[in-house]
């Protein structure tokens, strides 16, 4: 197996390849693009670009646009397409409609199709209701036999067939998309891509990369020493730092090199290190108060999470399975409000488990 | 008293703010957090609807009906209704931001009005892709955020209603609320 491939299967042994992300990134990260390291090289600019490059910390703190989260998100799923198998999906003989923007391009209606406007008739209910009810939420179906499901930012979640065929009933289904949602809603994605805005900015601007953790990051198709030789990126750090939201303006065609480096870098972070357990037990208790505010039974998530494949190895990182049950009964337990009080929502008989659709019953 | 139990008597006590400051009582505010909320005249999901609000508008909340302890009673503007329960919440939706409008978030609505939740794959993800060599995946992508973007609200509504599920996101037309679990 390729080590891209034998990443992949890694990442979908548990429900949250979400748990790519690395916790030390920041840590790595921070060590390995001193600053102010070739001061002395640069004569009377040196303070200059020192400053420069210490502005480029700035990107850590700020909130990403969503443009920019976007922009994003469409190339990392792009490549968890690519390594997924590619989607089990049914694209027009012609798509150069779909190629020009144009939206209403018309749409083979076979079984495939049929089962994403499922997916994201169940997806797009849960995301409407989330913190997040406003952005454009996407659900994928991965042509993988493995069993995962993974996110993206800008709203991206792409499930395999392989978990799908786990999938007793509905509310299960809302729980495994209601926990990916939950990451997009975190934005846990984005630190690592906050990391690599600001590793690339300060390369942009001539830091040297010394240890050892800045030469492996460098080992992508374009180094990070050469960022700045990359048309535009200058200007493009340069008008982000200047601006009150440092948005980088990544949408156009001409930003694609810089996007590509950015992608490069995000990708390679998601898949050395999986998301912290705090993060991943985050993720499944707003899972359990989405489901419980559409009407889902979330025990169904917690026994759907009883199914999952073995721990250990890769998922050495996540909570155990049999935690990961336990706090989810007792945030359960939880919910129920003084008298009085307003109650977002706890567990009551009016809470369905819902049937397999016939889309669902026909993948398995 | 060690610092370590100084640090942990700290985190109970804020732990205890916190949990003090969700807990919302009757002529206490709460925000809407489902798209197309709708407020209706009576305790009946098919009721007139005398408004419809989006996420993040706030309303005076006066606890739940007597009968249907899922529609809760609510102030809007001087509008009184009804809204279905879990379409509120104790916590605002997380703010966007639009590099449009500079540092200052955007509300659910004006993100959803600026259009910008509609592009999907951006020119830059598409010329990436074909880069990359990955045509097939940027086909397999616009094909399925063009099926996505088919399933709005009214979608959603349909399939709640035939899944016996909670009306918490409405349809954008006014009128009582396709669906009804309970």
């Amino acid at each position: 197996m390729s080590r891209r491939g034998w990443v992949w299967a890694l990442v979908l042994l548990g429900v949250g390849g979400c748990s790519l992300l690395p916790k030390d990134l920041a840590r790595r990260l921070n060590k390995s693009v001193p600053v102010s390291t070739n001061v002395n090289a640069l004569g009377a600019d040196a303070a200059k670009l020192a400053e420069q490059q210490k502005k480029c910390e700035r990107f850590r703190k700020l909130q990403v646009a969503y443009e920019e989260e976007e922009a994003l998100g469409g190339t990392v799923a792009l490549n968890w397409v690519g390594e997924g198998g590619g989607l089990f999906i049914d694209p027009p003989k012609d798509p150069s409609p779909l190629r020009r923007g144009e939206k209403e391009a018309q749409l083979p209606a076979t079984p495939r199709n049929g089962l994403h406007t499922y997916l994201n008739q169940v997806g797009r209910n849960l995301g409407f209701q989330s913190p997040r009810p406003a952005i454009k939420w996407t659900f994928g179906v991965l042509e993988s036999p493995n069993v995962g499901a993974i996110s993206a930012p800008g709203g991206y979640v792409l499930l395999t067939r392989g978990l799908l065929q786990r999938i007793r009933n509905e509310a299960q289904l809302a729980g495994v998309l209601a926990h990916e949602i939950a990451h997009v809603v975190h934005r846990d994605h984005l630190e690592s891509y906050k990391e690599a805005k600001v590793t690339s900015c300060q390369a942009a601007f001539g830091a040297q990369l010394v240890s050892q953790g800045a030469k492996s990051l460098a080992k992508t198709s374009i180094p990070l020493g050469d960022v700045g030789k990359l048309p535009g990126v200058k200007d493009a750090f340069s008008a982000a730092l200047g601006s009150d939201s440092g948005n980088l303006s990544l949408a156009g065609a001409e930003s694609v090199e810089l996007l590509t480096k950015l992608t490069e870098l995000v990708i390679d972070k998601l898949r050395s290190t999986p998301l912290s357990q705090d993060q991943e037990t985050a993720a499944d208790k707003l899972a359990v108060d989405l489901m419980l505010s559409a009407g889902y039974d979330p025990r169904e998530f917690i026994a759907f999470l009883k199914t999952l494949p073995g721990e250990g190895g890769f998922l050495a990182h996540h909570p155990s399975h049999a935690q990961r049950v336990s706090t989810l009964e007792a945030h359960l337990r939880s919910k129920k409000a003084a008298p009085g009080e307003f109650s977002e929502g706890e567990l009551t008989p009016a809470h369905q488990v819902v049937p397999l659709t016939d889309e669902l019953v026909a993948i398995k | 008293m060690r610092p370590r139990i100084v640090a942990m008597v700290a985190m109970v006590a804020m732990v205890a703010v916190a949990g003090a400051a969700w807990a919302v009582k009757p002529g206490g505010e709460l925000y809407v957090k489902a798209r197309n909320t709708k407020v209706f005249k009576s305790a009946s999901l098919t009721a007139p609807v005398v408004e419809i609000l989006q996420p993040g508008e706030k309303v005076i909340w006066h606890g739940p009906d007597a009968k249907k302890r899922e529609l809760h009673r609510v102030e809007f503007k001087g509008v009184k209704g009804f809204v279905f329960q879990t379409a509120l919440s104790t916590q605002p939706p997380k703010a966007e931001l639009l590099s449009a409008r500079g540092s200052t978030p955007v509300d659910p609505a004006d993100f959803v009005s600026s259009g910008a939740a509609t592009k999907g794959l951006t020119e830059s993800a598409v010329a990436y892709g074909k880069k990359q060599k990955m045509e097939t995946s940027v086909d397999q992508v616009l094909t399925l955020e063009a099926l996505a973007e088919r399933v709005g609200p009214e979608a959603v509504a349909e399939h709640v209603k035939k899944a016996r599920l909670f009306p918490v996101v409405g349809t954008e037309r006014s009128g009582a609320v396709a669906g009804g679990g309970r």
